[in-house]
């Protein structure tokens, strides 16, 4: 033989060989790609959908969380789709079984889900063209809240006003802090403080000298002698003597509408009592001025963050609307 | 044989042949001399329509090559062998399916067979060991009498030389020469030899035609060329140092 | 001159054009393994990496499986075979037959009444058409087995776990589809070598230019043929 012959044999094992092996990968490929399983017996199951929300021949079948199988076949007609599975393992359904779409992950896909009801149920003879459930659609409910979330945010001007707000509240806390107004002047002068503060000594010792007998409301409590003059005053009143005791028991009005004078004026100051508790504590702590302040750095990072998350919130549910 | 009607061509805007008419007759070897780019190759490639006319004709025996077209074209040159220049060997092939290409290709025969006469025409040519050798192997003169053996392996009626005896040495050409010479006379094939190298045109030639910017100059018998009147015959026997008939009929017993 | 190839390409099947053909067979497919084995590879590792990567953010590395392997089928396995086998085989090609013509061995063939286009390009065209698709074929193993290898070293993407995702969203399709790309990369290569080839003139300079069209006109070519055929089959 020839030399130049026996290149060209050995030439043609290789280039034969090379065919070969393609041809038996290429056939390996068509059969992963078309998701046959040639080489082990297979279960076919059939399951009618109103709406398969875009399932796929060659989409995974789950049983109990575990890959059983593939759908192979799916064919439109005039109620819905019936799909077809071809399973590694026979699957026993019974009554109240649920056959479900699930999406794989958040990037898309879908697999059917398999559960075979409860075990004392009756089974369903093999062969019936079981009836799946109509899919949730996550994504589609995703995008829709998020959507109707941005149109409240948009359209209800929830963002506007609460820009408003945190506006109104920075040029308050700037009066606050530049001490204009009441409770400016509560905040940043000392005058009303020492007012306050001298009142309330007054106050002290106007009483110590009412409970020393001292001066006219003194003597009155604590003097027999005028306790015992008022109380011939007030008996000679009562006994209509003079102007006072005819006013009073002539015109009972008088008397009644004294006596409610006199439970107004006590509401009034039961509540400057509590007033003047809430003003001490505005006086006395520097406390609640730190808190409205963090509050208000809270609120103004709050609206921040709402601010950038809105281009993001719109983005992605685009993005989750395109799947 | 090989008859050419008023043929001119131009090339790259300058005239290469101008109206030029001769007549080759069966059996004889015709030489064309003539300085370098006189038009010697451009008129051999007419011949099998590697070039067409831009006018006039090109008959070969009865047939118009210079309008010949597919299988008509594919018969007329059937009828050639043509040796080029360069030998125009096809690299990759060994010699042997070099000179056994245009049987391979066009004729059914056996692989055993087109051996055997591939063998037969390398021994010809003196190439008896040279059959399972590359082109790349092998030296100038030995290519172009490879690209010999491949132009005569479909015995040809005529053959066609393009420069034979260029760049070889002068031993070389004339066993060059002389292969030319011993085909004539074994086949009996009517020869066309381009050459500029006036030894070898006078050693095979039985006529010789001188071509000078694009017109015949001189055609005559070798005997009659030496002694040509024409400047530039003259020329051209002086330049190669051939004055005398004598010379010419020393290399030919060469 | 492609017609003409075409047309004469049931004649190859005869035993005197049956080592021609198988020749450029063998310089096409098995010539070429080594660097197509390379670059494969390479594709099907910088695909796998770089998607991982993206797909690690959001904690899917598993989908490298579907994406090298689809982009591997659809476009990269042609692709670059295309790209590799114009430089290399495309090339040579041109260079072969330029120097050729410029040799004057086309106008011996002519002169032998041998059908330059019968003889250079249609056993050309015939091994570019077979063995194109099946050099895409193993780019395609080849790359897909790179993507393997990344996603179970670098990304802890198991094979079993790579192969199942890539089974489940490739389809037959895409790898027919691929195929198809690889036939008409391969016409293309062999018509625009073997013309430029033909068409050289003025010796080594010529050869050479006709060279380096050979490979910028078939990248170009393949480039907008490739999108043409995406374009058909996936709207």
């Amino acid at each position: 033989m020839k030399r130049s012959q026996l290149k060209d044999v050995s030439m043609e094992i290789m280039v034969g060989a090379f065919i070969f092996m393609i041809l038996l990968a290429l056939g390996f490929f068509t059969i992963i790609l078309s998701y046959e399983n040639i080489f082990s017996e297979s279960y076919s199951l059939s399951v009618r959908f109103e709406h398969v929300r875009g399932l796929r021949q060659g989409d995974n079948v789950f049983w109990r969380g575990v890959m059983i199988g593939r759908i192979v076949d799916m064919e439109v007609d005039e109620e819905g789709v019936v799909i077809t599975a071809s399973l590694r393992k026979p699957v026993q359904m019974r009554e109240g079984y649920r056959v479900e779409i699930v999406a794989s992950s958040v990037l898309g896909g879908q697999h059917l889900s398999l559960d075979e009801g409860p075990l004392n149920a009756p089974p369903i003879p093999e062969g019936t063209v079981l009836v799946g459930q109509r899919p949730a659609d996550i994504m589609a409910e995703a995008t829709a809240v998020v959507a109707s979330v941005r149109e409240q945010l948009e359209e209800g001007e929830v963002l506007q006003n609460l820009s408003k707000i945190m506006s109104d509240l920075a040029v308050v806390t700037d009066w606050v802090s530049q001490g204009e107004g009441t409770i400016g002047a509560l905040f940043q002068s000392d005058a009303v403080y020492t007012n306050l503060l001298a009142l309330s000594e007054n106050v002290n010792l106007i009483t110590a000298e009412i409970r020393s007998g001292e001066g006219t409301l003194g003597a009155l409590i604590y003097d027999d002698a005028l306790y015992s003059h008022v109380l011939e005053i007030v008996e000679g009143v009562r006994s209509g003597e003079g102007l006072i005791g005819q006013l009073l028991v002539e015109d009972s009005q008088l008397g009644g509408d004294l006596v409610a004078t006199m439970a107004a004026i006590r509401s009034v100051v039961e509540q400057i009592n509590s007033g003047q508790g809430t003003l001490g504590r505005l006086i006395a702590e520097d406390e609640l001025y730190e808190e409205a302040r963090l509050m208000l750095h809270e609120v103004r990072a709050a609206v921040d963050d709402f601010r950038e998350t809105a281009p993001i919130t719109t983005f992605s549910s685009i993005f989750f609307g395109a799947f | 044989m090989i008859r050419f009607e008023k043929v001119s061509k131009r090339l790259s805007g300058r005239v290469v042949l101008n109206e030029i008419e001769y007549s080759i007759e069966p059996g004889e070897t015709f030489v064309i001399v003539g300085a370098s780019g006189a038009g010697k190759s451009v008129s051999l490639k007419h011949m099998v329509r590697l070039l067409t006319p831009d006018s006039g004709r090109v008959w070969v025996g009865e047939d118009c090559v210079s309008e010949a077209r597919g299988e008509s074209l594919d018969r007329i040159r059937e009828r050639f062998g043509f040796l080029f220049q360069s030998a125009a060997l096809m690299q990759w092939l060994s010699v042997g399916d070099n000179v056994g290409l245009p049987l391979r290709m066009k004729k059914d025969m056996s692989d055993d067979q087109i051996d055997d006469l591939v063998r037969e025409k390398l021994a010809m040519v003196n190439l008896g060991d040279a059959f399972d050798k590359h082109p790349g192997q092998l030296s100038g003169g030995m290519r172009k009498r490879v690209g010999l053996a491949r132009a005569i392996i479909t015995d040809p009626e005529i053959i066609l030389y393009d420069e034979p005896t260029s760049g070889l040495d002068p031993v070389t050409s004339r066993t060059i020469d002389r292969l030319i010479n011993r085909l004539r006379e074994e086949l009996g094939v009517t020869s066309v030899v381009v050459t500029h190298d006036l030894h070898s045109a006078l050693a095979i030639g039985s006529r010789i035609a001188m071509l000078h910017e694009g017109r015949m100059v001189e055609m005559s018998t070798p005997q009659e060329f030496v002694k040509s009147k024409n400047e530039f015959v003259q020329g051209f026997l002086e330049a190669q140092y051939i004055t005398t008939q004598g010379d010419w009929e020393k290399s030919e017993t060469a | 001159m492609l017609f003409e190839a075409f047309r004469d390409i049931p004649i190859m099947v005869s035993p005197k054009h049956r080592h021609d053909v198988l020749h450029q067979q063998f310089l096409t497919a098995i010539k070429s393994l080594g660097v197509i084995t390379v670059v494969g590879l390479f594709t099907g590792m910088i695909l796998a990496l770089q998607t991982g990567l993206e797909l690690r953010r959001f904690g899917q590395e598993v989908y490298i499986g579907s994406a090298v392997t689809v982009v591997m089928l659809r476009e990269m396995g042609p692709f670059m075979t295309a790209l590799i086998i114009a430089a290399s085989v495309g090339s040579a090609m041109a260079a072969q037959i330029g120097t050729m013509t410029v040799s004057e061995e086309i106008a011996a063939l002519e002169v032998m009444a041998i059908k330059p286009v019968r003889y250079l390009v249609t056993p050309r065209l015939l091994a570019m058409i077979t063995m194109m698709p099946l050099v895409t074929i193993y780019t395609n193993i080849i790359g897909i087995a790179g993507g393997a290898i990344v996603g179970q070293t670098q990304l802890g993407v198991s094979a079993t776990a790579y192969m199942d995702n890539a089974a489940e969203f490739a389809a037959n399709k895409d790898l027919y589809v691929g195929l198809l790309k690889s036939v008409l990369f391969g016409i293309i290569i062999a018509t625009v070598a073997c013309h430029q080839g033909f068409s050289t003139t003025q010796g080594a300079v010529g050869v050479g230019r006709s060279t380096r069209r050979t490979v910028v006109v078939s990248f170009l070519v393949i480039l907008m043929v490739g999108y043409m055929v995406t374009r058909l089959f996936y709207q």
